[in-house]
């Protein structure tokens, strides 16, 4: 069932190389920050471990599922009923692993926050200090800052916001609204073949 | 300071350019940095080296897991001993720079996971890869039965002609399809 995992045909098949693109290309190499390191190492094993528990349900619960239907000799819509279940579960798991990268970016937009902080309230010092010192008054101006150029920290609930959107938006909602209404004045079946909207992509 | 960056002669800097990804400015920047990690007396030979030690002290380097394989990668040294020339120093941030193409980061990170130097990445180098990429702590550790569940995992996608190794050319399959591959193999100064 549900054979046209994602966009199918060329390219990488999603979840080809989960394991190994995680073990090779997850390490930032920008990291320039003890504590950001410690919660890199943290979230790779975490990222690992879910892995695992993703890749073992893949594994065990469709025979699984089967099985029972068989045993049960299930009417074959009750046991659709089981597979769409099933499908719903490993979604959630999906959404899990999806949080836990988010919770990720924040903790590193926090951390560079955190910096920026440090060198915007270090440059005001030294602007109030060496403004006393050469105009010998403790009447200082404010700085003269276009606005524009305001130093400002890491807004990491826009990236958050951004990355949502477009996962949900353009990756489920879009492609969903455009196969539908383009599939009738369409050269060949949208539904069926390629972009075709992926509901029940489970192993 | 000011008299750091006279010290580049003009050819030696455009010849620099050519050889390497890197703009005038950060060899300049690059320069300014290695000499700061040179002995003082040392400043005026070119082609002195920094012991693997003091490369390490960098900030950019220090949280590296794979910062000591980056030195033994990047280096000429004859002793094997990690330590960097000027020229060597540049090799590694073009590299690692924005404009390096993805055939030459994954040739370089392919070198950085081989452990062992023997050209292919087996089993050791890949337990040693997890072991630095879960870091030193034991909470973060992963169990000897999921080190051996995820190296069998890894071998099954990446592992083409079965040999029980990943080569370089599998390497570079697997990377060239990574999303965020190119954008994370980078240090700037």
């Amino acid at each position: 069932m549900a054979k046209n995992s994602n966009e199918g045909g060329d390219g990488a098949e999603e979840g080809e190389f989960t394991f190994a693109w995680k073990l090779f290309t997850s390490w930032d190499y920008l990291i320039g920050n003890a504590e950001t390191a410690d919660n890199k190492f943290a979230s790779i094993t975490t990222s690992f471990k879910v892995e695992f528990v993703m890749s073992l349900l893949g594994l065990v619960c469709p025979p699984l599922f089967e099985t029972i239907a068989e045993l049960e000799e299930y009417h074959p819509r009750i046991a659709l009923k089981w597979q769409l279940g099933r499908i719903f579960a490993l979604f959630l798991g999906n959404l899990y692993t999806f949080l836990f990268a988010l919770f990720d970016e924040v903790n590193a937009k926090l951390e560079k926050e955190k910096s920026i902080k440090n060198a915007t309230i270090w440059a005001m010092n030294e602007y109030y200090s060496n403004y006393t010192a050469y105009h010998n008054t403790t009447d200082v101006p404010p700085p003269d800052i276009d606005p524009a150029d305001v130093i400002r920290g890491p807004c990491w609930e826009t990236a958050v916001g951004i990355v949502t959107y477009l996962t949900i938006l353009i990756g489920d909602f879009l492609r969903a609204l455009i196969v539908r209404f383009l599939n009738y004045c369409w050269c060949w079946d949208l539904e069926a073949g390629f972009v075709s909207v992926v509901l029940f992509s489970a192993p | 300071m000011g008299t750091t960056a006279s010290q580049l002669p003009k050819d030696l800097l455009s010849e620099y350019q050519e050889l390497t990804f890197l703009t005038k400015q950060e060899i300049l920047l690059a320069h300014k940095r290695f000499t700061e990690l040179l002995a003082k007396e040392d400043r005026s030979s070119t082609s002195q080296r920094v012991p693997m030690e003091k490369v390490l002290t960098m900030p950019e380097l220090k949280s590296n897991p794979f910062r000591k394989r980056i030195c033994h990668v990047f280096s000429t040294s004859e002793a094997k001993d990690g330590s960097l020339t000027f020229e060597d120093f540049l090799d590694l941030l073009s590299a690692f720079s924005d404009s390096a193409t993805l055939e030459i980061k994954s040739h370089y990170a392919f070198r950085i996971f081989d452990f062992d130097d023997d050209g292919t990445l087996d089993c050791g180098d890949l337990e040693k890869l997890v072991n630095c990429l879960t870091g030193e702590t034991d909470d973060t550790r992963l169990t000897p039965e999921e080190m051996r569940q995820l190296i069998s995992n890894i071998l099954e996608e990446s592992d083409i002609d079965k040999d029980g190794t990943v080569n370089l050319s599998e390497f570079q399959h697997v990377i060239s399809r990574s999303p965020d591959f190119v954008s994370s193999f980078k240090i700037v100064l």
